[in-house]
């Protein structure tokens, strides 16, 4: 990065916090009431958040509706919505089948295609991708050839893809059918059943997501996969020693693969002690050094967790503080800060838009073909 | 000269895992095999179990559902059979250990955590890689001594899940339903080592008939099957060996590949299981065939108590300690 001397006061601001909401409001004029901003570089920036965890019918609806609002406001375009976590096949039926109407409910759109979020954005609508946080859904591969009852159904993936899915995560922290999450005791790759869901994935257009997932488990998988995988929200672990975060090797990987690494806001996954802005914008600079600006994506991770979902699903705790949670952007109605970080660290438009939405698009258009 | 139908008829015979259809043709025949308890897999959704205790309960005459030692020597008593509910895995649980207590106030007794493939709590023994117990497998564990349920390795976990089992269970440890690595190198064949550990914590390792886990070639004989009892008996001591058949009773083709999907390999992989794999020992195709098994051992010099043991005493033992009653 050039210096950034010149630019220094304004860091030196950011850092403290006391600028972002000054900061956004040169910005609320874009997408608010359908009606694109008219500053001319931003009207074909498409912002693509990979991972907004909270679009989910879990979280309370005066939650959603503000979230939703300051999605707009930040000038959100396209968002990866938590159709799916791990619950079994027939309640995530349930949750498919009623997500579309939970999306309308809150004025977004569902989205399969690149063409679709252009549509969307095009009207002045929040484009929401069909995201599952995990595959505990697809079931054990077993029982197809043993005379024994079975939980395997090898149509379900297909299932989940023409209901709208386009992204799915290999793991969810722990030990799952297809790998091994990053906080699980053992770490042990993909499974065979995990190979063959991989290939299936590649084939119907399913873009592959390892965030969460095991070190030997993103690896196998980015070394086996024939289309690009991205990780949705995962940020540098040489920067941040989170087991949600990743090493160098695996960004790399992704790096050569041809995906994205969705820089995450979640504040135990930018730093343990100083969750800034800047320190945000340091994961954005490490990635970017290391793979290529072509490879590096925003998913803010913005999540609804409460203490009983905290201990439902066993949280590790050396890898998720105890809600409520904390984000190093507060909330995303500010995370034009990004933008503006970015510029003050120097980066021309063109990076800035592939950061914030372009290479994400990119990377869906080619897995999905569409 | 011990006569062996008369030992037979007075042993407790445990048949330590079956795999047969679950009908009156098995019934007949464990009753002509002369078996006492039969260990069957439990239901693993509401309509399965409806399915087997509605079975057993219009059976009631010859059968009976065991959930305890004592249970199953009242059978013996009554010239009934005594049926035992396992799991080959835990998966009917999905992530929730506390779904195994009410499972178990639906009969089942034994529960193995995992089959050939990885699953939540660990990997299986012919899956890809070779690694051990998850955080929700030791979870899982500590539920199952806390409920007084078996625990079974089945011969379906990987090596190391079974260490890392043998680890974190409090309470007795199976192998229900394996053979010796030692004299067929099968992944679900087990090693003298963990024999050994298994044992050291008195529990039990049972042998099965299925040809595969005998002999390369699929075609195995009697006299194979009581050369791995033999193996197991000189590793571990006849204290800590039963039998456990796996029959499937009859020769089933595989069912029909699903529309344009190819076959999964990934539960029965070759390396394991070859094509066509229903092959049993000759002449211990089915339950009728056991006392063929207390001919032959005593024929090979086994004293009457070890057989005695071998044939069910042993099961019992570790059941009671698991069990509690």
């Amino acid at each position: 990065m050039p210096d950034d001397t010149p630019e220094m006061s304004r860091r030196t601001f950011l850092r403290a916090g006391a600028g972002v909401a000054g900061i956004s409001t040169l910005e609320k004029g874009f997408f608010l009431g359908g009606q694109p901003s008219a500053r001319p570089e931003e009207v074909d920036t498409v912002v693509v958040d990979s991972a907004a965890s909270i679009l989910s019918p879990e979280a309370p609806s005066d939650v959603l509706t503000r979230f939703v609002e300051q999605m707009r406001q930040g000038g959100v375009s396209c968002a990866l919505g938590r159709v799916a976590t791990s619950e079994d096949w027939p309640a995530t039926m349930v949750r498919i089948l009623a997500y579309s109407p939970f999306l309308e409910s809150l004025g977004l759109s569902s989205a399969k295609s690149v063409g679709e979020i252009q549509a969307a954005v095009k009207s002045g609508k929040i484009a929401v991708v069909f995201h599952c946080q995990g595959s505990y859904m697809l079931g054990s591969p077993f029982g197809v050839s043993r005379p024994m009852v079975s939980t395997f159904d090898i149509r379900r993936l297909l299932r989940v893809h023409e209901l709208g899915v386009r992204v799915m995560q290999l793991t969810d922290d722990f030990k799952g059918y297809l790998g091994d999450g990053c906080t699980e005791r053992t770490d042990c790759g993909l499974t065979d059943y995990g190979i063959w869901a991989l290939r299936k994935m590649n084939e119907i257009g399913m873009l592959v997501d390892c965030s969460h997932a095991g070190y030997q488990t993103s690896m196998d998988a980015i070394n086996m996969s024939r289309q690009p995988i991205i990780f949705s929200h995962s940020n540098a672990k040489a920067l941040c020693t989170n087991k949600r975060n990743i090493t160098d090797e695996q960004i790399r990987a992704v790096a050569t693969n041809g995906g994205v690494i969705g820089i995450t806001a979640a504040a135990e996954m930018v730093d343990a002690n100083a969750p800034t802005v800047d320190r945000l914008l340091d994961h954005i600079d490490y990635v970017v050094h290391l793979a290529g600006i072509d490879h590096v994506g925003m998913g803010f991770g913005y999540s609804y967790e409460t203490a009983a979902t905290y201990t439902r699903l066993h949280r590790d705790t050396s890898a998720y503080r105890k809600p409520p949670w904390s984000y190093a952007i507060s909330d995303p109605t500010h995370i034009s800060t990004v933008r503006t970080g970015l510029r003050a660290r120097g980066y021309d438009e063109g990076s800035i838009r592939k950061v914030l939405g372009a290479n994400f698009l990119r990377v869906f258009r080619q897995v999905w073909q569409a | 000269m011990v006569d062996a139908k008369e030992l037979h008829r007075q042993t407790i015979v445990v048949n330590g895992t079956d795999a047969c259809p679950f009908d009156e043709s098995l019934i007949k025949r464990l009753k002509e095999g002369g078996v006492t308890c039969n260990v069957v897999h439990g239901g693993t959704t509401m309509r399965d179990m409806a399915d087997l205790i509605e079975f057993i309960h219009a059976h009631s005459e010859e059968v009976m559902l065991a959930t305890s030692v004592r249970e199953i020597r009242e059978a013996k008593k009554q010239e009934r059979i005594a049926i035992v509910f396992n799991w080959q895995h835990c998966n009917a649980i999905g992530s929730d250990p506390e779904l195994l207590t009410t499972f178990q106030r639906l009969g089942i007794s034994i529960c193995n955590l995992c089959y050939n493939v990885r699953n939540l709590i660990g990997d299986g023994c012919t899956e890809r890689t070779h690694c051990g117990l998850s955080l929700y497998g030791e979870r899982v564990i500590r539920k199952i001594n806390e409920l007084g349920l078996m625990l079974d390795l089945g011969g379906h976990t990987s090596e190391s899940t079974s260490w890392d089992a043998l680890k974190v269970s409090t309470g007795p440890v199976i192998c229900s339903h394996t053979n010796c690595r030692a004299l067929r190198n099968n992944p679900r064949c087990i090693s003298d080592e963990l024999m050994r550990a298994i044992a050291a914590r008195d529990g039990v390792i049972g042998m099965t008939c299925y040809g595969y886990f005998l002999t390369d070639k699929g075609n195995a004989t009697i006299d194979l099957f009581l050369d791995h009892i033999d193996h197991a008996v000189r590793t571990v001591g006849a204290d800590h060996v039963g039998i456990a058949l796996d029959q499937i009773e009859y020769p089933q083709p595989p069912p029909a590949p699903i529309d344009g999907v190819e076959d999964d390999p990934y539960v029965s992989p070759p390396s394991a299981y070859p094509k066509n794999y229903f092959s049993y020992t000759q002449g211990l195709e089915t339950p009728a065939d056991v006392p063929k098994i207390t001919k032959g051992l005593l024929q090979r010099g086994y004293s009457p108590s070890d057989i005695t043991q071998i044939m069910g005493e042993n099961w019992l033992r570790v059941y009671e300690q698991a069990w509690g009653h």
